[in-house]
């Protein structure tokens, strides 16, 4: 089966920075690999080692994207691509869904195109599902188990909450990933050292044959207007004193709503 | 009785065991300011070997190191956990005949302390001992049980709440913004609270900041950083089934992590001239994880490779880096400066944990009675003007 990946290098401090148009500035944030794409990319190497398949990974964005791609490679992709140019920027879910949509399709065709369930930054979940629908597939979303049956049937559990949906599947389908359903593979000292150096390859935006319009910026059907921090309003107190004391004050925080 | 007011900022291992041994003293009024939390920087991401003999700190210092170990073990005693001891014992590789002969003079010094320690060269035996190494790279190795690695982030928690007990007082979360001088003379610090308050001694406790507090009062602190890059590896097995005791080559050490392994490229392989490994970076700005170089990974692949072949195809599960403090030489930076009324404690590198506890008793007396020390002597500031 021929798969593809779809990764996303994400900050992972709460210390990152907003520009002026309320976009996250991705080239300094602390960041690593978006944590359910590694779950999607678990599975990947499954139906790999399953059909013999091989696996081409994508992720959009900015170089420091490249280390995700690294860990790719190191984990067992055989390919990845890293899709950056300015016009892409300040896009939102549609654009960024349209401009991996045209670059798998581009590379294509998949018989299984894997997403996370969503990214840990901007959290909508659309991306994986927008990029199934432009490209006219299936998606089955809550993946928590897949076996390749044949070349062209898949069987997929997926969870609804209190249990598992059983699924056959015909491919060509795209399957997105939640976080914890899997144990990702870990990188080695020696895949690593073979992937720091290999040369990945950029799919800039003279390769990527969209209307200007439909993507980045002037694409976009949702604008970021503020950005602000939000409290979890947790903060927790230790008691200490003797037996009555801290029962005394715990009264006082029944009494305040707090307790 | 009047009493002496000293101001430490820096609350790792070396800030938090000088305001330990200062409580001892009866007329010195103390205050830590540490901006962050105790043990939480550099300290905390040190792999905390303090082993009886390897190459780390020179035999010169044996006095240094077994004061370290001892007080750790006491503090252990007094309270299990305090210290965070893992006694997995300690094999140190001989690479070399100069290397061969440094472990034997440790093993010879460990036994005069009434420790154990062997240098074995029977090549089966230290496959026992550790089944993941090359042992036809190595001419022996010496191997003691009775040491381990201990926790900087405990070890400072623990000193910190045992100088509180005798009457410090620690400013958790307050960073000193400015410190004011007169006529060359540390007078008072300003804190990021907005208060100032004048000391008659401020010591600076900052490792890696140094440079930046030393600004503070006009000091060029000599020190470099040095990268210390650190893997966890999860064994091709996933899972440790032997005690993995801390392994000590000249180029690289590793200790256990629970089922994992730390891996750690050794202070003194450092080279202040390469600027892939040393330079004069922000500490504020490290990531807590990651943030490691492709170079580290080429080289620690090597040394597995060639060294530990059953961890050559460990799982990377996470890594990080923090800058260690180093002077020129190596060593601590201990005392006065020019700047009157204010001292250095720092530039302990990647020896913190073992060499704060005889550092910090030596400093306590020379503030508090004004009495020197060969230590303090060897480790003073002149010597680093005096070289430049």
């Amino acid at each position: 089966m021929k798969i593809a990946v779809c990764v996303k290098h994400v900050p992972t401090s709460e210390n990152v920075q907003i520009d002026e148009n309320n976009n996250l500035v991705r080239d300094t944030a602390e960041s690593d690999t978006n944590p359910c794409d590694l779950n999607a990319m678990e599975f990947a190497l499954q139906l790999k080692q399953q059909t013999e398949g091989t696996i081409d990974v994508y992720s959009m964005g900015p170089d420091i994207a490249l280390a995700s791609l690294k860990k790719c490679l190191a984990i067992g992709a055989d390919q990845t691509y890293l899709i950056s140019g300015r016009k892409f920027a300040g896009g939102d879910t549609l654009g960024t869904a349209r401009v991996l949509a045209k670059a798998i399709e581009d590379n294509g065709p998949y018989d299984v195109i894997f997403t996370g369930n969503e990214s840990s930054d901007g959290g909508t979940g659309q991306v994986g599902p927008m990029i199934a629908e432009i490209l006219s597939m299936p998606d089955v979303s809550e993946t928590v188990s897949i076996e390749a049956k044949d070349d062209k049937t898949l069987e997929i559990r997926k969870n609804v909450g209190d249990g598992n949906l059983v699924l056959k599947v015909k491919t060509p389908v795209l399957v997105t990933v939640p976080f914890g359903c899997n144990e990702p593979t870990l990188p080695t000292l020696r895949t690593q050292r073979k992937a720091n150096r290999a040369e990945i390859p950029v799919i800039d935006e003279s390769m990527v044959d969209l209307d200007e319009n439909l993507i980045g910026k002037p694409g976009a059907l949702s604008i970021v207007t503020t950005v602000s921090s939000a409290s979890a309003g947790r903060t927790a107190e230790e008691l200490v004193g003797s037996f009555e004391e801290i029962a005394a004050r715990m009264d006082e925080l029944v009494e305040e709503g707090r307790a | 009785m009047e009493k002496k007011k000293i101001a430490i900022i820096g609350g790792g291992i070396a800030g938090a065991a000088l305001g330990f041994n200062l409580s001892l003293y009866d007329d010195a009024d103390i205050t830590l300011y540490e901006k962050n939390r105790i043990g939480c920087g550099t300290t905390a991401k040190s792999a905390g070997t303090v082993c009886l003999f390897d190459d780390s700190l020179k035999n010169r210092y044996w006095d240094v190191r077994l004061y370290g170990f001892e007080t750790y073990l006491k503090m252990e005693k007094e309270k299990p956990g305090s210290a965070g001891f893992d006694k997995t014992g300690t094999l140190v590789c001989a690479t070399d005949e100069e290397v061969e002969k440094t472990i034997k003079a440790g093993i010879a010094l460990a036994k005069s302390a009434g420790y154990t320690g062997e240098y074995i060269t029977d090549k089966a035996r230290i496959k026992e001992i550790l089944p993941s190494l090359n042992v036809d790279s190595i001419l022996g190795a010496g191997y003691t049980q009775d040491d381990g690695y201990f926790d900087g982030t405990m070890i400072s928690n623990t000193f910190a709440e045992k100088m509180e007990a005798n009457g410090a007082c620690i400013k958790r979360g307050v960073e000193v913004v400015k410190i004011n001088t007169e006529g060359g003379v540390a007078k008072s610090v300003e804190t990021s609270e907005g208060e100032k308050v004048d000391f008659d001694v401020i010591v600076d406790c900052t490792g890696p900041w140094s440079r930046f507090t030393g600004e503070l009062v006009g000091l060029d602190v000599p020190i470099w950083h040095t990268k210390a890059e650190a893997f966890f590896l999860v064994p091709p097995e996933k899972k440790l089934d032997y005690v993995f005791p801390v392994l000590k080559f000249p180029a690289f050490y590793a200790l256990r992590a629970g089922d994992n392994v730390f891996i750690c490229k050794s202070h003194l392989s450092m080279n202040l001239d390469d600027p892939m490994h040393a330079g004069q970076w922000d500490p504020d700005k490290l990531p807590q994880v990651g943030g490691t170089d492709d170079y580290f990974i080429d080289f620690l692949f090597d040394q597995m490779e060639e060294n530990v072949p059953g961890l050559a195809d460990s799982g990377l599960a996470s890594s990080w880096l923090s800058y260690r403090a180093e002077p020129r030489d190596f060593l601590p930076i201990l005392g006065e400066t020019p700047v009157e009324n204010y001292f250095l404690c720092t530039g302990f590198g990647g020896n913190g944990v073992i060499e704060a506890p005889a550092a910090t008793r030596d400093m306590a007396k020379l503030i508090m009675r004004g009495e020197s020390t060969m230590l303090l002597e060897e480790w003073a500031f002149s010597r680093l003007i005096e070289e430049a």
